[in-house]
């Protein structure tokens, strides 16, 4: 063993591991793995350059349309379609999030775009009246399918399906409210719903009230 | 087996504030004296895993809470190949909170704090070695301190020891905000990483020595480090201050349990330094304020406060969602602020006479975090002491003042190494 005149302390190592003097050509002992600095370097983070790169893209945009046309304010668009572009790529396919949660996203994030886009263009109300709820729907669908198949892992997607199962009452809100002028898709996406949530009572009723109350415990 | 756990009291914080910067994974780690056969270590590790429940388990996502659902994969042992204390990347790790590993003659344990604390985390690891010593054919025996593989899981020692314990539910809370305590700064290593660095002594000899002066081996240490932090930092920036050390105490001594998961509370030994307090006034200073911080009375007060706090209908009706950010500013702003330092020691930990020759020391690594990138924590096994240092910040001043002041106040002999990362360019 060495001893560090600088600090006192004795090493097996060639140098002192507390002020990096040499004190013997011995490489002594392997206490770690060797750490390759190259597999260690800082990963560009995709994700944070995405999102700058959006941010970025949409000021530029907003410069061009106040210049070029005022009147029409087109950025919006952008603004909305970057926004998308950023979710998916971010969490949809960078991230390494629940496939569940992917799902879940992605049909929040669509119905905050087609809301957007329809009000931009005229408030025709044809996202709220059909496409949200239908969307929605396909949310419902494409999980349960999931569940269906995953079998004995099913409880990890339960918790997104819950979200779902709440979503779909989400048209109903919009056409009591008002926002919606047409009955039948609403009532279609909340039947859906309630049907998904009653199969689960139905076909794995003490699992599901077992699941369902460990992720409601207080 | 379809079990599962609610998050302890404790290990809810956990919980909530683990991020890239605090991994909230702590390790502790045998050094064998020979070499470790992978093949025997998974063996060991297929029958222990079985002993403990609450430990391998994986997390679900509540509304209110998060809790724990027992987890039918296979725990697999990895060769260490990254720095101690990653966060663990629960896809590669079959959604476990825990992973076990091993390196030349080191078989390393590191858990995600929500579902242990050292004391849980040193038993594990117990019972590991045992049985794995046991597979390589070893003759070694339990002697009673040691949990035997071969034995149920005793129902106490999953159960959550602060709602035991707590014995009212109207506890008064602590007053205005904690104050400040001088916050070590530095350069984040890039790439980001923990180095750490390990110091061993004679544990009798210094345990010894500590008496002498009048104090405990935590509080010779404590007040070593806290002298090692003024020299080194304050002197320099000249500024004077409160240097606060967090000491982790377990509360299985004063409060008897056998639970393996979090039961530990937290005293925080502040000591103004003003440029004219020497090493024999901090140990006073320190001594004095281990012995009252660790009075009974204090600690019940402490786990009545917890407990009631976490009861309260509003803070159990909030979602997760909205609850994980206001306990993620809460711990920022009362936990870190009020530290300079976490220093852990979990003391001497027993092991069979049939063990001792097989084992030759331990180590015991607590993650740093942002406020607080020098971290340091102390086991003892063999008669031999480990004190390490981990750190994610550059500058190893404090660490080198620490060791040399140790080693010249002692007399004593202090072998030290590291893993030395950032150290190679």
């Amino acid at each position: 063993m060495n001893q560090c005149p600088n600090c006192d302390v004795w090493t097996k190592d060639g140098h002192c591991p507390l002020c990096r003097e040499d004190l013997s050509q011995d490489k002594g002992a392997a206490w770690y793995p060797y750490y390759d600095p190259e597999l260690h370097k800082k990963r560009t983070n995709i994700s944070r350059l995405a999102i700058l790169l959006g941010i970025l893209a949409v000021f530029i945009c907003l410069a061009i349309n106040i210049i070029v046309i005022p009147q029409f304010l087109w950025v919006f668009y952008v603004a909305i379609g970057v926004f998308y572009v950023v979710v998916s790529l971010t969490h949809t396919i960078l991230s390494a999030s629940h496939i569940g949660g992917k799902i879940t996203a992605q049909v929040v994030s669509l119905t905050i775009v087609l809301l957007v886009i329809d009000f931009l263009s005229g408030d025709m109300q044809w996202s709220v009246n059909y496409a949200v709820p239908f969307l929605i729907v396909a949310g419902i669908l494409v999980i349960s399918i999931i569940i269906l198949t995953v079998r004995l892992k099913w409880t990890g997607y339960l918790s997104f399906l819950l979200i779902m199962i709440a979503l779909g009452f989400l048209p109903l809100v919009f056409f009591l409210s008002g926002l919606a002028d047409v009955l039948w898709p609403s009532i279609i996406a909340a039947v859906f719903a309630v049907t998904v949530f009653t199969l689960l009572l139905l076909f794995a009723n003490r699992s599901f009230m077992t699941q369902l109350g460990r992720r409601f415990h207080l | 087996m379809d079990q599962w756990y609610r998050i302890d009291n404790t290990g809810k914080i956990f919980h909530a504030v683990s991020s890239a910067t605090n991994s909230s994974v702590f390790r502790v780690s045998m050094i064998m004296n020979d070499t470790v056969e992978p093949e025997c270590l998974q063996e060991a590790l297929d029958i222990v895993a079985v002993r403990f429940p609450t430990l391998t388990v994986r997390v679900r996502k509540g509304l209110f809470w998060d809790f724990m659902e027992h987890n039918d994969e296979q725990l697999l042992v990895k060769p260490e190949t990254g720095h101690p204390c990653s966060p663990i990347d629960r896809k590669e790790n079959n959604a476990y909170l825990i992973r076990v590993l091993y390196f030349e003659k080191r078989i390393s344990v590191e858990i995600f704090h929500s579902l242990t604390d050292g004391g849980g985390a040193v038993e594990f690891l117990k019972t590991l070695v045992y049985q794995y010593l046991v597979q390589r054919g070893e003759a070694v025996e339990t002697d009673g301190v040691i949990l035997d593989p071969e034995d149920a899981p005793d129902p106490e020692e999953m159960e959550d020891s602060f709602e035991r314990y707590a014995s009212s539910d109207t506890a008064l809370r602590q007053v205005g905000r904690a104050e400040k305590a001088y916050q070590i700064k530095g350069t984040a290593f890039e790439p980001p990483g923990i180095h750490v660095t390990h110091g061993v002594v004679d544990g009798t000899a210094l345990n010894a020595f500590a008496k002498s002066r009048g104090t405990s081996l935590t509080g010779f240490l404590t007040s070593v480090l806290i002298q090692a932090i003024h020299e080194e930092r304050m002197r320099r920036d000249m500024t004077d201050g409160t240097v606060s050390i967090a000491l982790p105490i377990s509360l299985r001594r004063q409060f008897p349990s056998v639970t393996l998961r979090n039961f530990f509370s937290v005293a925080n030994i502040g000591v103004p330094m003003d440029g004219y307090m020497h090493l024999e006034d901090i140990i006073k200073e320190v001594t004095g304020q281990l012995i009252s911080h660790t009075d009974k009375n204090v600690l019940q007060a402490g786990i009545d406060r917890f407990v009631s706090l976490q009861g309260k209908w509003i803070v159990r009706a909030l979602p997760v969602l909205v609850k994980y950010p206001i306990m993620r500013i809460g711990f920022n702003q009362y936990g870190e602020r009020s530290k300079t330092m976490t220093f852990s020691n979990l003391g001497n930990i027993p092991v069979p006479d049939s063990l001792k020759p097989h084992v030759d020391r331990m180590e015991v690594v607590l993650y740093p975090t942002r406020k607080s990138p020098i971290n340091a924590a102390v086991g003892t096994l063999n008669g031999r002491l480990t004190i390490t240092f981990a750190r994610s910040i550059e500058e190893a001043d404090i660490i080198r003042a620490f060791f040399k002041s140790l080693a010249d106040i002692t007399g004593l002999d202090v072998e030290v190494y590291s893993n030395e990362w950032g150290d190679m360019r």
